[in-house]
């Protein structure tokens, strides 16, 4: 093979390579943009953030629901599970977690919760919880990810109650 | 020094073409990587572990924690149902009926892929809050200026993106994503 030939094919081959590896670690670097932006405003992770309701100006995570009013917190069980509660109110109400990747790895709604308190204990994967009592156990696939609460709006004039209900949500280490 | 240089050379143009193509597919992914069903277009997998890489790079740029299928699908429209893309330039009638969920909303953002800021406060109309037709139909109207019952500012954007949110939706849509009836988007005036 002539020596031009083989550099071209050299440059198709580490073009594509190098493409592959973008497109591949892409979810985590903007994943892990919109953590350290969080875990920067909140001071740490494993802290429940209440969103205030959601408008234009609404810029953390883009394509926001404006009918939602959200909960999240950034994750990291690489020490200790944490524990999550909340309450469930009379309308759409949803958790659901992400690892550092962006998948959806679990998610529940109101519809499929056994009573209006709910309980999650996330715990880093392998680990074991000694007492989960009436949590649900939940592993996470990264040590550090995302997790969210969605409750529909509703109605607009009610939302004070439903940020009452919002703010009984709580996000603690389990030591 | 003339091979240090070609290696160099190469470097460069590999870095340019791999993340430059890296970028362009995530902005603007295959076709094939779409159901389509007419300016609408999904990919029940987003959100998912069966998502691709490319789907789930699109999710990260376009749609970040977006829910698995099971829970909430999401149809995506950047062109109106000729195919032109959507501006805050022109008026379009958005005509639908309702969608077979537990709740549906339809959502108008920016290029900047955020709510477009309007003095009204109105980013999207669903099930509940949009006014209806008296056969039960709904005409949104997507527009930078005041116009029709249920007016969705359009902003100043070159391009504008529609979001259709299905929460818990009927089997059938899950089954054939790509025909059930969603919202027509037609072109009105242009400025």
């Amino acid at each position: 093979m002539k020596s031009w030939i083989k550099w071209i094919v050299a440059t198709i081959v580490l073009a594509v390579i190098v493409h592959l590896i973008v497109v591949k670690i892409y979810p985590n670097i903007i994943m892990g943009a919109v953590m350290k932006k969080l875990e920067k405003v909140y001071k740490g992770n494993n802290r429940l953030i209440y969103a205030p309701p959601t408008t234009d100006k609404s810029r953390n995570v883009v394509r926001p629901s404006p009918d939602l009013l959200y909960s999240a917190c950034v994750y990291d069980v690489s020490e200790n599970p944490i524990r999550i509660t909340a309450k469930v109110p009379d309308t759409y109400w949803s958790i659901s977690f992400y690892e550092s990747n962006t998948d959806n790895f679990f998610v529940k709604n109101d519809r499929q919760v056994k009573s209006r308190d709910v309980a999650f204990i996330l715990v880093s994967k392998g680990r074991k919880v000694p007492d989960a009592g009436d949590a649900e156990v939940i592993e996470a696939p990264t040590d550090k990810g995302f997790f969210i609460i969605r409750m529909l709006v509703k109605d607009e004039t009610r939302i004070n109650d439903l940020i009452a209900v919002q703010k009984q949500a709580t996000c603690t280490p389990i030591k | 020094m003339k091979f240090v240089l070609k290696c160099l050379a190469v470097l460069v143009i590999v870095l340019i073409l791999g993340i430059f193509s890296a970028i362009k597919m995530v902005n603007s992914p295959p076709e094939g990587a779409w159901i389509k069903n007419g300016p609408w277009r999904i990919n029940l997998a987003i959100g998912s572990k069966q998502a691709g890489m490319y789907a789930r790079a699109f999710v990260a740029r376009f749609g970040l924690f977006a829910l698995q299928k099971s829970e909430a699908i999401y149809y995506g429209a950047q062109t109106d149902n000729e195919g032109q893309p959507l501006r805050s330039s022109c008026d379009y009638r958005i005509e639908g009926t309702d969608l077979d969920a537990r709740w549906w909303s339809i959502t108008a953002y920016g290029s900047d892929q955020y709510l477009i800021p309007n003095q009204q406060n109105r980013w999207s109309f669903n099930g509940k809050n949009v006014k209806r037709e008296a056969d039960g139909s709904y005409v949104i109207t997507l527009s930078s200026k005041p116009k029709g019952k249920n007016w969705l500012p359009s902003g100043n954007f070159d391009q504008v993106y529609l979001s259709i949110r299905l929460y818990n939706p009927a089997q059938a849509t899950y089954e054939n994503p790509g025909a059930i009836t969603l919202p027509r988007i037609v072109k009105e005036e242009c400025r």
